[in-house]
């Protein structure tokens, strides 16, 4: 019987994603079977495991060879004998090397249990007698997997990580470049023989990572292109996956001051959205439900229908610190071009799917009911003067004089009110133009000699509405190419190509299906500048 | 692209044409055994190495496709009945044992390859996404019978698809050919030179040259998987490989598969 701290994969059947918070480290993580393994109900090589107590975590990922005797027996064997080994172990940042050094003798140990496992193991497949014949001798020569072991612990303030084959780990750092690391492809423990090929270990001090995303290689679409994974909503395209797939994200919750927490009811529920009213536009925000994390985002409003995957329980969120500008990317003003009215803050914020525009046209109604801004709103009873008759003149002239100066109060105060909803009704009108995006013609037309950064070319996407409402925005024959596209509104030139780490004012392309949950606008679309970084 | 990289998988299969020579010399012994039986067990070696790099887990994936053709006086391709079909059908069947008797009629034979493959050729899909086909041609001696075979050779070698040409690959069995010995064959990088001459010696040696000057060059992709399998056949070396050994048998049908696949580490396909 497992316990509420430790968890372990069911390798036949999938994971859909799931982010919770583990002690003190905030999880996201999701495994899929192969199409193939799907359809065959055959279970999925790959094994996840994990357990945390206090301060610490300890994890294994593994992905069991396939080419050898049921791969899938040697991924669950040995993750979860590298969590009980690794709960003995006094990992820091110093020890390193002892690790590995002990880790290598482990893996010698327990080829005496995995081969009677192995031998013990029946096949699955019945019906085909080749197969049999071939499983058997495959079984003689034992089974196989790669793994990757994480050992963390905020009050050492360390994280150790070791590894046998090519299962990926990105590392996000607080104030430097990122780490991606994959071991060797022929690297695995088998059965029979324990440790082939090379080890790699590392550690790191656990206050300067911000994030890090582990997943085995049949996450095809971070293969050219790793990023970490933050928010579970970034997850939800994995679908019928060639290869298994597991992704294991972590982030140290006690590493962000935690400014303040909220419960309901500081929130309000919309027709379509949640605001959470204390919140400031540029500060970063955490929703639960109960102890599930939700969402990540630089924004106060939350569509409705992004809570609809959680759970019952009660929604709250913590302000975890200000957005980070990116520093390196400059944006330059254009000459002669006419200023655009300022939108809000997480418009421009575009590779956040999480974040949703902060007025949802409803499509009954596409005009959103104008909510009276709350300067008008405190102005609205301030109208007539009532003017009680005074005989005199002195009583009448100071009556006139403030009549007169009433009146300069209001007309000032109409005009600002006017002023106001002129903004508000000029930010209305941008942001119903969201609805034209799924009307967009599926063309696509790029230069393929474009290298450079400030061509502007017009590029139209064919845009699919899933089932689940998720909008995708197809773009054939980009599948390889890491491509920028920069909104035409931003009225910026961008001097150089920016790191992807930076690239934030961007949208960034690595996979021909990309899903921005309705962020793009046809006009961005229309008139985007497109580069395509220098190979 | 043309460079020999396409992958054999379940969708787009790697297919090969076996043609093998059952003349009445194929019953002589080589190394105490009929070089009929050494081609059969060499061939079973080969087919059960594509059979095992078919199963990810338990679970099949039809990723080569193959033809025979067995030649004497007549050709033979009921085998596989004049075409290709899957290479776990084939084993489920039985390796053959051939019975060697008669002329040798390669110019036929390789008509029939031709044929075979010219018919494979037309469908669009193979021909853009499947990886080139490979002819391995087997035989102990000269033709003696239905003409110069060197023609047909280059018409099939002019053949290609997206993944590049038909690759044309002869195994010579045959004794007392070589000028110098093959010590190790897993260290041979091959018939590196262009001069075949230096390579063989004795009275069989102008038609090994002709075979030497029929054959392909081997594909870096080829060279990479058979790195894979601890042979160390240079790049560009000649796609001719004398059988004066079961080794070398072996090797030469080893080559005969080493399209580049799934990685079967990591790919359940």
């Amino acid at each position: 019987m497992l316990s509420k701290s430790q968890f372990q994969l069911s390798q036949n059947e999938e994971l859909a994603p799931r982010s919770e918070l583990a002690g003190v480290y905030e999880l996201i993580y999701t495994f899929s079977r192969s199409a193939e393994r799907q359809t065959r109900d055959y279970p999925g090589a790959d094994y996840l495991s994990f357990t945390y107590k206090g301060s610490q975590l300890f994890f294994s990922i593994c992905d069991g060879v396939s080419g050898g005797f049921a791969g899938y027996v040697a991924a669950k064997f040995i993750g979860d004998q590298l969590i009980k080994w690794s709960q003995h172990q006094k990992a820091t940042f110093e020890n390193v090397a002892d690790l590995e050094k002990q880790l290598s003798e482990a893996l010698q140990v327990w080829t005496k249990d995995g081969t009677e496992l192995v031998n013990s193991t029946p096949l699955l497949l019945n019906d085909d007698e080749t197969g049999r014949a071939f499983m058997e001798r495959r079984r003689k020569l034992g089974s196989q997997t790669m793994f990757l072991l994480g050992i963390l612990d905020t009050e050492k303030d360390s994280a150790f990580f070791a590894g046998l084959g090519d299962i990926r780990m990105f590392v996000k750092y607080n104030n430097m470049k990122p780490d991606f690391i994959v071991g060797e492809t022929k690297s695995r423990w088998s059965t029979l023989d324990g440790q082939i090929g090379s080890m790699w270990s590392k550690s790191y001090k656990l206050s300067e990572i911000d994030c890090f995303t582990i997943y085995t290689d049949g996450f095809e679409q971070f293969s050219n292109n790793p990023v970490p994974i933050q928010a579970k909503s970034e997850l939800r395209s994995i679908a019928l996956p060639k290869d298994d797939v597991t992704v294991f994200s972590i982030k140290s919750s006690r590493k962000k001051k935690i400014q303040h927490q909220s419960v309901s009811p500081k929130y309000q529920i919309k027709e379509d959205y949640i605001i959470f009213d204390k919140v400031n536009n540029d500060e970063w925000i955490r929703v639960f439900v109960e102890d599930d994390v939700l969402e990540v985002a630089n924004s106060k409003l939350f569509l409705k229908e992004d809570f609809k995957s959680a759970g019952k329980g009660q929604l709250k969120y913590q302000v975890v610190g200000e957005k980070t500008q990116p520093s390196e990317v400059k944006l330059l003003k254009l000459e002669g071009q006419r200023e655009e009215p300022e939108l809000p803050t997480n418009v421009r914020e575009r590779r956040k799917p999480v974040v949703n525009p902060p007025i949802m046209p409803n499509p009954v109604n596409p005009v959103p009911p104008r909510s009276r801004h709350p300067v008008a709103e405190k102005n609205k009873n301030i109208g007539w003067l009532k003017f009680f008759g005074v005989s005199g003149l002195t009583i009448a002239l100071v009556g006139c004089i403030t009549a007169y100066y009433f009146f300069l109060q209001i007309r000032r105060q109409t005009e600002e009110i006017q002023k106001l909803n002129q903004q508000i009704a000029t930010q209305q009108v941008l942001l119903l133009e969201y609805k034209t995006v799924p009307t967009i013609t599926p063309v696509l037309t790029i230069p393929p000699t474009i290298t450079e950064t400030s061509t502007p070319v017009n590029i139209l996407f064919e845009c699919v509405t899933q089932e689940d409402g998720l909008q995708v925005f197809k773009t054939p024959d980009m599948a390889s190419l890491p491509i920028y596209i920069m909104p035409a509104n931003h009225k910026f030139i961008v001097p150089q190509i920016p790191e992807d780490e930076n690239a934030q004012e961007w949208i960034f392309i690595n996979d021909p299906e990309i899903s921005f949950d309705g962020w793009l606008k046809k006009q961005d679309l229309d008139l985007a500048r497109i580069c395509i970084p220098k190979q | 692209m043309s460079d020999y990289t396409k992958l054999a998988t379940s969708d787009t299969p790697a297919h090969y044409i076996y043609v093998l020579d059952a003349s009445g010399t194929m019953g002589n012994n080589l190394d105490g055994k009929k070089r009929a039986e050494w081609l059969s067990d060499a061939l079973e070696h080969a087919l059960d190495s594509m059979i095992e790099r078919s199963y990810t887990d338990e679970l099949y994936h039809p990723r080569y496709r193959i033809s025979v053709i067995t030649y004497a006086n007549k050709v033979d391709a009921t085998l596989t009945n004049n075409g290709f079909i899957d290479v776990k059908q084939f084993w489920d069947a039985g390796i053959p044992q051939f019975n060697p008797g008669g002329d040798t009629n390669t110019n036929e034979a390789l008509k029939k390859a031709y044929e075979i493959l010219e018919n494979l050729l037309s469908d669009s899909h193979v021909r853009k996404n499947c990886p080139a086909p490979l002819v391995c041609h087997v035989t102990d001696g000269e033709y003696n019978t239905g003409g110069n075979p060197m023609p047909i050779a280059e018409k099939i070698k002019k053949l290609r698809c997206d993944d590049g040409l038909v690759l044309f690959q002869n195994l010579f069995i045959t004794d007392g050919l070589l000028a110098t010995p093959i010590k190790n064959v897993n260290s041979w990088a091959g018939f590196t030179s262009s001069n075949a001459e230096q390579y063989f010696k004795g009275d069989r040696k102008d038609y090994a040259v002709t075979l030497f000057n029929m054959s392909s060059n081997l594909p870096r992709s080829y060279a990479s998987v058979l790195q894979d399998n601890g042979f160390g056949l240079d790049v560009g070396s000649r796609m001719m490989y004398p059988g004066t050994s079961f080794e070398l048998i072996k090797l030469a049908l080893v080559t005969s598969m080493s399209t580049p696949f799934r990685d079967q580490a990591s790919e359940s396909e």
